[in-house]
């Protein structure tokens, strides 16, 4: 044998390129456009982490009312009524009384604001000095008192620049899409984590067990799968959970809504995803290397866990991927009809709840969360279809 | 066979009665209890009269005796009275489910007219240009949330173009008959048809192109070419024919969804079909309609699974039942 010979270099240079990036990540990254999708999402992924820091670069949080500024249009910069800022400082006062005192002595300590005024007086004279453009922002918010960056940061809120505009109660859209982002990816993710659970314990012990258990199982598996989805989550949706004894403590609280979705989505969508882990258990199980595991004396956990799991993640990973898109689509669909995430927790799916009244007069806000999930749930879907190819045995041979 | 018939009737009788029980039993989780909610709206009713109406309705009974009534009762034909409405929930039913009918079928022709022809084209240019931008629009059709899909064409097509209207079932105050009803009715049906469409065609789409390569690879395939047949009669004599079986269960199965799957769609448009009156009579609490709606939504996908298994069986004599 020569080291020449065409086989073995290309095989050598073949083995080279399996070392230097692991096959299946080669693979997938051939599929281009799941590439290009694995990459959106993962910023939306940063995004929706960073959305706090975001939204307060531009003054906006995605909860505040403002009904004398709704439908503000995109980019537009908005202050608030007199009234509406004395307003929020006597808020800030009475909350924190402490600071406000301090905050009286610094200010005339520095020179922001006359001796004469009395205490009281003080953050609104501040207040005044800063409108008439005396005080500049920039002086309290780098100021070394605390309490006095604390007053620059309230003044600052004052004045929010709306960069996609605002909403019909006067909220901003670029907050309330980013803060959607969490919830609609979170929620995703989580059914894909809840039901890819269930759906592996289900499969693994349906095809490795078999027997009386495997029967009793698939029968379960078969009867959830023939009932039609979307009656059930409207029926559960609009139940209340905390009726039942025992999930009050469970469901109760302003994320509530949340939870109960994913509850729901995830106990009814692991089926496809049991059905799957099990035809790829009973596949691996006739393998040889788990005869070999048996006769060398590994107990059944152990054949489980290493040497079955293992080589079915591949199977489970896309479909897994292709039912977080699929959970984003229904939750999508039940907040919009209300029945999903309810206000105000924000998700993309109910900030189109009133997208229909509006797609005369707004339709840009019936036009940009819908693309948002669109674009996602088409970028997971690629994603899948991306797993799928690179761990297909069959593509692999083309 | 007519054992097999026989058997899979029997547990789908048997699935159908579970889920009327469950579906009974999450209802009464929901809030808003008949007499309460008439005590709310009512300050002079005394707690007598409470007592003396929930026994006269049987609601002051266990939950088990509550379904074995209501069971009983739909058994013999009297599907009860939908607070709501005001009218018996068999009046309210009939038209509803026409319409849902009307739409989802519509929908299934059209789409399965459109994604026939892509599916076996882009099998027969696998790789190519054609099956690229085919699949490319499939995974649109799968990705995209319908209900926006439908707000979208609303804004295109019947604020901006003005072509069709926003929602609706008929004109109302003008009552066409023969063919003008027909066409008043299709124009409102158009869009709810499209949005319906272009979510399951893809699917479509994509189950015939996937059979028709499985089918095309096929030994028998092979041998037709060799032999000289024509390419067209390769096509659609050998391959096609053989790629139809795994089709023909999709298409049962979706005919099975032809009650509960346009629930969105039909809320969107205000279309005054079944899929609405279930959501709306489950959220207003009008248990009767919601019962009786939902059970008829399951029997027909619980139907058109055995249907499909049987057809299976008809077009492929490979699979037989024991």
């Amino acid at each position: 044998m020569t080291a020449t010979s065409p086989v073995l270099r290309h095989g050598l240079s073949h083995a080279l390129f399996h070392r230097v990036m692991p096959p299946r990540l080669r693979r997938f990254s051939r599929h281009r456009v799941a590439l290009i999708a694995a990459i959106y999402l993962a910023l939306l992924g940063v995004i929706a982490l960073g959305a706090p820091l975001l939204a307060s670069a531009f003054g906006v949080t995605p909860d505040e009312q403002n009904i004398l500024n709704r439908f503000a249009s995109p980019g537009q910069v908005v202050t608030l009524a007199q009234a509406q800022k004395e307003q929020r400082v006597e808020t800030w006062v009475s909350r924190s009384a402490g600071d406000a005192k301090h905050l009286a002595r610094v200010a005339k300590a520095n020179g922001w604001i006359p001796e004469a005024v009395s205490e009281e007086d003080a953050p609104y004279e501040i207040l005044a000095k800063v409108d008439t453009g005396d005080l500049a922002q920039g002086v309290l918010a780098a100021a070394q008192d605390p309490s006095a960056r604390a007053f620059g940061g309230l003044i600052s809120s004052f004045e929010a620049r709306h960069v996609l505009g605002t909403d019909e109660l006067g909220r901003d859209v670029l907050a309330r899409m980013l803060y959607g982002a969490r919830v609609s990816l979170g929620v995703a993710l989580l059914v894909g984590l809840c039901a890819g659970g269930v759906g592996l314990l289900v499969g693994c012990l349906s095809g490795f067990y078999g027997g009386w258990l495997d029967a009793a199982l698939m029968r379960v598996t078969d009867a959830l799968l023939t009932i039609p989805t979307l009656p059930l989550y409207i029926i559960f949706a609009a139940i209340d959970l905390r009726k039942i004894p025992g999930l009050n403590a469970l469901f109760d609280g302003e994320s509530q809504s949340v939870l109960k979705l994913v509850v729901i989505l995830g106990g009814f969508t692991w089926m496809t995803i049991a059905r799957v882990v099990r035809g790829a258990v009973l596949q691996v199980r006739r393998a040889e290397y788990v005869s070999a595991a048996t006769s060398l004396g590994g107990s059944n956990t152990r054949i489980l866990l290493s040497h079955v799991l293992p080589n079915i993640l591949g199977p489970a990973t896309v479909s897994v991927t292709l039912l977080m898109g699929e959970a984003m689509l229904i939750e999508s669909g039940l907040s919009f009809l209300g029945l999903g995430i309810q206000p105000p927790v924000p998700s993309w799916g109910n900030m189109l709840q009133n997208a229909l009244e509006l797609v005369r007069s707004r339709p840009l806000l019936a036009v940009m969360p819908g693309v948002l999930i669109f674009s996602v749930i088409i970028a997971v879907n690629f994603i899948g279809d991306g797993l799928r190819d690179s761990f297909d045995p069959r593509v692999r041979a083309e | 066979m007519f054992r097999y018939v026989v058997r899979r009737t029997l547990l789908a009788v048997f699935v159908l009665s579970l889920v009327s029980f469950v579906s009974f039993g999450l209802m009464s989780l929901m809030p808003g209890d008949p007499v309460e909610e008439m005590r709310m709206s009512n300050p002079e009713m005394r707690p007598e009269d409470v007592v003396r109406l929930k026994a006269l309705h049987g609601l002051d009974k266990p939950f088990p005796v509550r379904y074995a009534n209501w069971l009983s009762d739909v058994v013999q034909g009297d599907l009860g009275y939908s607070r709501t409405y005001k009218v018996p929930v068999t009046h309210l039913l009939g038209d509803r489910l026409l319409n849902t009918a009307v739409l989802s079928l519509s929908a299934l022709v059209l789409s399965l007219l459109i994604a026939l022809p892509v599916g076996v084209l882009s099998a027969l240019r696998n790789g190519g240009r054609f099956d690229y931008v085919s699949n490319l629009l499939a995974f649109g059709g799968q990705s995209v949330p319908p209900f926006w899909l439908g707000i979208m064409f609303i804004m295109v097509f019947s604020e901006h173009l003005g072509l069709f209207p926003a929602g609706g079932t008929q004109t109302l105050g003008q009552e066409h008959t023969g063919f003008a009803g027909l066409a008043d009715r299709a124009k409102y049906m158009a869009l709810p048809v499209l949005v319906f469409t272009v979510s399951q065609m893809a699917v479509y789409v994509r189950y015939t192109r996937g059979a028709m390569i499985e089918a095309l690879r096929q030994d028998h395939v092979r041998t037709a070419r060799a032999k000289g047949v024509p390419e067209w009669r390769v096509v659609f004599a050998h391959a096609f024919r053989n790629a139809l079986i795994p089709l023909v269960t999709v298409v049962a199965l979706a005919l099975g969804g032809v009650f509960g799957g346009a629930i969105i769609t039909e809320q969107v448009f205000a279309y005054q079909g079944v899929g609405k009156l279930v959501y709306e009579s489950i959220l207003a609490g009008d248990h009767n309609v919601a019962m009786v709606a939902f059970n008829i939504t399951i029997g027909m996908v619980l139907l058109m699974n055995l249907l499909a298994d049987l057809c299976y069986a008809a077009l492929d004599p490979r699979i037989t039942y024991a």
